[in-house]
């Protein structure tokens, strides 16, 4: 072995603070998450999608030559890039990007008008359905006994009632409107998440770091949102983002009995509906709201996925 | 008195021949070689709607009457060929000089037969009293008990059977309806009626056999195949509910040996793109089509039929409340703002008409149509304007706008929708018009149709797009509509000078002045405007080239396919 | 177990009694009336039909009365239809649960396998193609789905090959169940391979997979034994009540391709404001959602050993 020359060495002497030093950076839980989630490639890009769609949605329709309401009759179900040639129309010789609907009226201005309302629905009653079903599954499940058994038979009892009686009774003592079809939607959209967190929390509290916790003393409120709720995320996140389209079509559902959006206004949903009426003559009418409610969903759907992996403490490495 | 009723009856004979201008279909595509149609040999397949009741006695829906048509036989019918009253049922029958007793001889040869085609018993007179006993019997609770209660003593009897207070007693045996054998039937009205024939032409007016229907039960009678008999050309085999209903040929009719149909098929559908892949795959051999679908047709070089079935279409103003609606210049605004025929180019894309007047597929007394004699009398004018006419619109508005003490963007008006999709955009269309032209932002309500209907009755709306098919052919059926106690008067409508015109009508036998009376009520309604007419529906529907020729579908015969020949 | 099992059953019950009881006052505050035709009905023949479905009587009345006819088995007679709910809703249920069946089985077996496949090649070509397969079931609503197979995979077809591959629309036959069953399993097995693939990652994380590694296990035997197992905890939760809407129907699928099954039933009865069949397909689908869930809890205990079933 070679002989290595003690003067190279130096003595640096004992200091508690630097041995006490974390050289890595201390995180929270967030931040970690945050810091992982923008790692995430695939991710940020849906999250720049659906800025995009939100965007287009808030602004085109205010810088759109036509009006989403007005009616060109001489362009009904005009297909693409048809430009409008009706002199004294506000519209004349722009252009029709997307073509008209039956009724003439521009798709593009409609499509994102439909927007507005069908984002706005989709993101409000995911984060009800996120926090409603979270506490009602989590309590009910925690818990466990005659009290479980209650609180899922009520599900039961709700899920049971037919949506359109419920709809329709909302429907005498509300205004129709975006906060009408919200309400409709949570009333039963968060029964499928609480089953499952319930599901889930059932399963997940016999494992031995609940155990720990309450015999730290933790308070039970303490123990599900801590301690089960994370490790239910993954699932979670994924009702979560299927819950979006549900919220979505069942929008188109309800514009179609009477408690949706009021006419005129539209929705991609309800726009995905007349379009199906026509859709072997003008199958672009159909195709355009289409794809936006699947790209929207695809962005949440991978947006879900990024968001699993940063939150959930199983996967944290 | 005696000859003034037979010049009477003479004239609606006239009348009636006036309006005989359809023929049978001949297929338009024969030969085409684009759409064969089903294959089965014989049969064929037909697009329906609503079939939830075949107890002939319950039935409410067009198809339900339509496939009873088929499956029973009337007294009298309607011939395919030119909507005339020809011999059902009854071979000849003859009327008293009072026109009050009517006298029916019925053909012997008539057999009622199961589900299974096989004979059960004859066809008597006695099956058609039974028939209308239980039409006026109110445990049956039938919705159109008041075509047998024109009978003597038919509605005292209904009202002391219905148990309605005071109502002297009355026994069914007292109601003027009596088979004097077996094959003479013999009735006796309470009143006048001169298009008595039209009643009994309707399908609920059909025989029932005693002895089968007291086995089954009122109750059951007619819930499915085996529950009830027929005596029609064709008698039903299978009942798929709300999905389809299978009618093979009776061979025991008594002109089957001119029926070259083996079987019907009727198939309901909701979904607009389904049957139109069913027709187009071979699966149905007639559909109605939509607006687009009419283009996509003709586009192939494919004829698209079409049909008058008389619906007029208007919207429904509820004017007996402090609304805003029910300021008469504001409804005259409206009228004269709606573009009728920018309308119907748009949402139907057919050959629908704007209303020049309201009643429409009624016989005119000098003229081919009702509606021609009253254009004759306001000088050639329609008295709805087909395009949109904003300076008269503006100048009502103005004025409306001074009676209400409101400007334009306080006006307050709600379409009132039942759901559908081209409900809907119909609506949506008249909205975007009375934005343009009055600048009023009109909302729209759409509600079930139950709903929709019951607050339509309560009269708690603006507006409401409805419509009306004639019952029978004459302008009394879509005229007394209006009139104050009118049932069907959803308006609210209460004009002393109107109800008095339609009780004159009801005396009048002089046919060109009774015509004149009734002119006067189309006026009085332009007028007073408690409805506004829009459109007069023509229906588009494709026939497969299988069905070659004999079919019809004619005002107060949806269908007629009895003599349906089919391509070789 | 037994006691469980009875607890629950008496649970079950008293769920079913307070949904019908819910259900009879709720549809009774809907508007309209059912006897409302598109012409005017004269005052008496109204009361005569009234009288007949005996709805002249006291609500309350007539909830006693509903309820004393439910427990003896009667539904009632159905206003539209004149004919006993039982024998409707027996008749229709038949043709959805054979569709629903053949849904469910071709969604659960496809969603389980595309879900673990995924999960097990995860970041591969084969996980994105199989939640791209997921993500069409889910972000493509049936309405569009239905009628884009009807035309393409029915009629289309039809035309290029010459031959009847799929029937269009209508009941009867094996082959017109293939398109229909198709496009109502398609938004289940989104579902189902969505939470199989997450459910079975959290699985493949956890230390008896590892265990069972080290043990030398084959990777047949680990996904099988262990990891299949626990992971389909999940889509049996949702399961449940899945299973209960797609075996009595839906009406958009029933619809397209003109399946007389019992899911129009549920919107169309509440829309004519049909009282007794509303009751009829509400005491129906009770019964069915509250026998599924039960399963579903027994399952619990028999899939995941970790689940205790409480007393």
């Amino acid at each position: 072995m070679e002989h290595i020359d003690k003067s190279r060495f130096a003595h640096v002497g004992e200091s508690a603070h630097d041995r006490e030093a974390i050289t890595r950076p201390s995180l929270t839980f967030t931040q970690d998450a945050i810091r992982r989630l923008v790692k995430n490639k695939v991710a940020l890009v849906c999250v720049i999608l659906i800025l995009a769609l939100s965007l287009m949605s808030a602004f085109a329709p205010l810088f759109s030559p036509f009006d989403y309401r007005e009616q060109h009759y001489g362009h009904t179900n005009a297909k693409m890039f048809t430009v409008c040639d009706e002199e004294g129309t506000p519209g004349y010789g722009h252009m029709h990007l997307f073509g008209t609907d039956t009724l003439g009226r521009d798709l593009y201005t409609r499509l994102w008008m439909g927007g507005r309302v069908s984002l706005i629905i989709a993101v409000s009653t995911a984060i009800i359905d996120l926090i409603l079903g979270c506490i009602y599954g989590g309590i009910s499940g925690y818990f466990g006994g005659t009290l479980d058994i209650i609180m899922m038979r009520i599900l039961e009892i709700i899920n049971g009632i037919p949506y359109l009686i419920i709809v329709i009774l909302l429907m005498m003592v509300l205004e129709p409107g975006m906060l009408t079809i919200i309400i409709a939607y949570s009333v039963v959209g968060w029964i499928p998440m609480a089953r499952l967190v319930r599901g889930q929390v059932v399963a997940l509290k016999q494992q031995e770091y609940v155990a720990a916790a309450e015999a730290m003393g933790a308070s039970p409120a303490r123990v599900i949102a801590k301690h089960l709720l994370p490790n239910t995320l993954s699932v979670v996140i994924v009702r979560v983002t299927l819950a979006i389209p549900n919220a979505i079509f069942s929008e188109a559902y309800l514009s179609y009995i009477g408690l949706g959006i009021p006419l005129p206004r539209c929705s991609w949903g309800s726009l995905a509906q007349l379009g199906i009426q026509n859709f072997r003559m003008y199958p672009w009418q159909l195709l355009i709201p289409a794809v936006c409610i699947s790209l929207t969903m695809l962005a949440f759907n991978m947006f879900g996925d990024g968001l699993r992996d940063a939150f959930d403490p199983k996967l944290r490495r | 008195m005696k000859n003034r009723f037979v010049a009477w009856l003479l004239c609606l004979v006239m009348l009636l021949s006036v309006s005989a201008v359809a023929a049978a279909e001949v297929n338009p595509n024969q030969g085409l070689g684009y759409y064969p149609g089903t294959s089965t040999k014989g049969s064929i397949a037909v697009e329906c709607s609503t079939m939830s009741v075949m107890n002939p006695i319950k039935m409410t829906y067009n198809t339900e009457l339509g496939i009873a048509r088929h499956t029973q036989e009337h007294l009298v019918r309607l011939s395919p060929v030119d909507n005339q009253i020809v011999p059902g049922a009854a071979e000849s029958w003859t009327s008293s000089p009072d026109g009050l007793t009517w006298t029916f001889n019925l053909r012997k040869d008539m057999k009622w037969v199961n589900s299974k085609g096989e004979v059960v018993g004859d066809v008597t007179a006695h099956d058609y009293v039974f028939g209308w006993r239980e039409l006026l019997n109110p445990a049956n609770a039938a919705e159109y008990y008041a075509y047998a209660a024109v009978f003597k003593n038919g509605q005292a009897y209904y009202d002391y059977a219905s148990g309605v207070p005071g109502a002297p007693e009355v026994s069914i045996e007292d109601v003027a309806i009596k088979a004097v054998d077996d094959y003479t039937l013999v009735c006796e009205l309470e009143n006048v009626l001169p298009y008595f024939l039209q009643y009994v032409k309707f399908e609920v007016m059909a025989p029932i056999y005693e002895p089968f229907y007291t086995e089954v039960g009122a109750d059951v009678y007619g819930t499915s195949p085996d529950t009830m008999l027929y005596c029609g050309p064709f008698y039903m085999s299978d009942w798929v509910l709300e999905n389809k209903i299978t009618t093979p040929k009776n061979e025991h009719w008594y002109d089957a040996a001119n029926v070259s149909l083996g079987q019907i098929e009727w198939i309901k559908y909701t979904d607009t793109n389904a049957k139109m892949n069913a027709f187009q795959g071979g699966e149905v051999d007639l559909i109605d089509v939509t607006g687009e679908q009419r283009e996509m047709f003709a586009a192939e070089g494919f004829t698209v039929s079409n049909y008058v079935g008389g619906y007029s279409f208007y919207l429904y103003c509820a004017i007996d409340n402090d609304r805003d609606i029910s300021n008469l210049n504001l409804r005259k605004a409206i009228s004269y703002a709606l573009d009728r025929e920018q309308l119907i180019n748009t949402v139907f894309k057919n050959d629908s008409e704007p209303s020049p007047t309201f009643a429409l597929g009624i016989a005119g007394v000098n003229t081919e149509t009702f509606s021609e004699a009253v254009l004759a009398a306001n000088g050639g004018e329609r008295l709805y304007p087909a395009n949109s006419d904003e300076a008269k619109a503006q100048e009502y508005f103005a004025k409306a706008l001074e009676e209400l003490g409101k400007t334009a963007d306080q006006i307050d008006i709600t379409f009132m929708v039942s759901e559908g999709t081209q409900n809907e955009l119909y609506n949506q269309v008249m909205q975007e018009q009375l934005r343009k032209v009055l600048g009023i932002e009109a909302k729209i309500e759409v509600l079930t149709i139950t709903e929709a209907r019951a607050r339509r009755n309560a009269h708690d709306y603006d507006l409401f797009a409805g419509g009306w098919g004639p019952d029978y052919n004459d302008p009394m059926t879509d005229l007394d509509l209006w009139t104050t106690t009118n049932g069907n008067n959803h308006t609210g409508y209460s004009s002393k000078k109107y109800d008095a015109l339609i009780e004159l009508a009801k005396v009048e036998t002089d046919m060109v002045e009774r015509e004149q009376i009734f002119v006067k009520c189309e006026k009085l309604i332009a007028e007073d405007m408690p409805i506004i007419p829009i459109y007069w529906r023509h229906e588009d529907y494709v026939v497969s080239e299988k069905m070659a020729e004999g079919y019809a579908r004619l005002p107060f015969q949806s269908y007629n396919l009895i003599y349906t020949k089919l391509a070789e | 177990m037994a006691r469980y099992i009875i607890k629950r059953l008496i649970y079950a019950v008293l769920t079913l009694f307070v949904l019908i009881t819910l259900v009879f006052f709720m549809m009774r505050m809907l508007p309209g009336d059912p006897f409302l035709g598109e012409k005017a009905i004269s005052p008496t023949a109204l009361a005569n039909m009234n009288a007949k479905y005996g709805l002249d009587k006291p609500v309350f009345i007539q909830y006693l009365m509903y309820m004393g006819n439910c427990l003896t088995g009667d539904l009632g007679m159905s206003i539209t239809y004149n004919r006993p709910v039982m024998e409707i809703v027996a008749e229709s249920f038949v043709v959805s649960a054979d569709l629903g069946i053949r849904a469910l089985i071709f969604a659960v077996i496809a969603g389980i396998l595309l879900g673990a496949i995924a999960a097990i090649k995860r970041g591969t070509v084969v996980d994105s193609l199989s939640m791209f397969v997921a993500m069409i079931g889910v972000s493509v609503p049936s309405f569009i789905l239905g009628a884009v197979f009807q035309y393409f995979l029915g009629l289309q077809l039809r035309k290029l090959l010459g031959m009847n591959v799929f029937p269009i629309q209508g009941w009867g036959t094996f082959k017109h169940t293939l398109l229909p069953a198709f496009a109502l399993g398609l938004g289940s097995l989104a579902t189902v391979s969505r939470l199989m693939r997450t459910s079975m990652l959290d699985v493949l994380s956890s230390d008896y997979i590892k265990t069972a590694r080290s043990k030398g296990l084959s990777q047949g035997q680990i996904m099988w034994r262990h990891a299949l197992r626990n992971a389909v905890m999940p889509v049996v939760t949702i399961m449940g009540p899945t299973v209960a809407s797609v075996l009595t129907g839906t009406f958009v699928i029933e619809s397209i391709f003109n399946i007389p099954g019992l899911g129009k039933y549920f919107v169309t009865s509440i829309k004519d404001l049909d009282y007794t069949m509303i009751g009829g397909t509400v005491v129906f689908y009770g019964a069915l959602l509250i026998i599924c869930t039960l399963v579903v809890d027994l399952l619990y205990g028999f899939i995941d050993p970790r689940v205790k079933l409480e007393e």
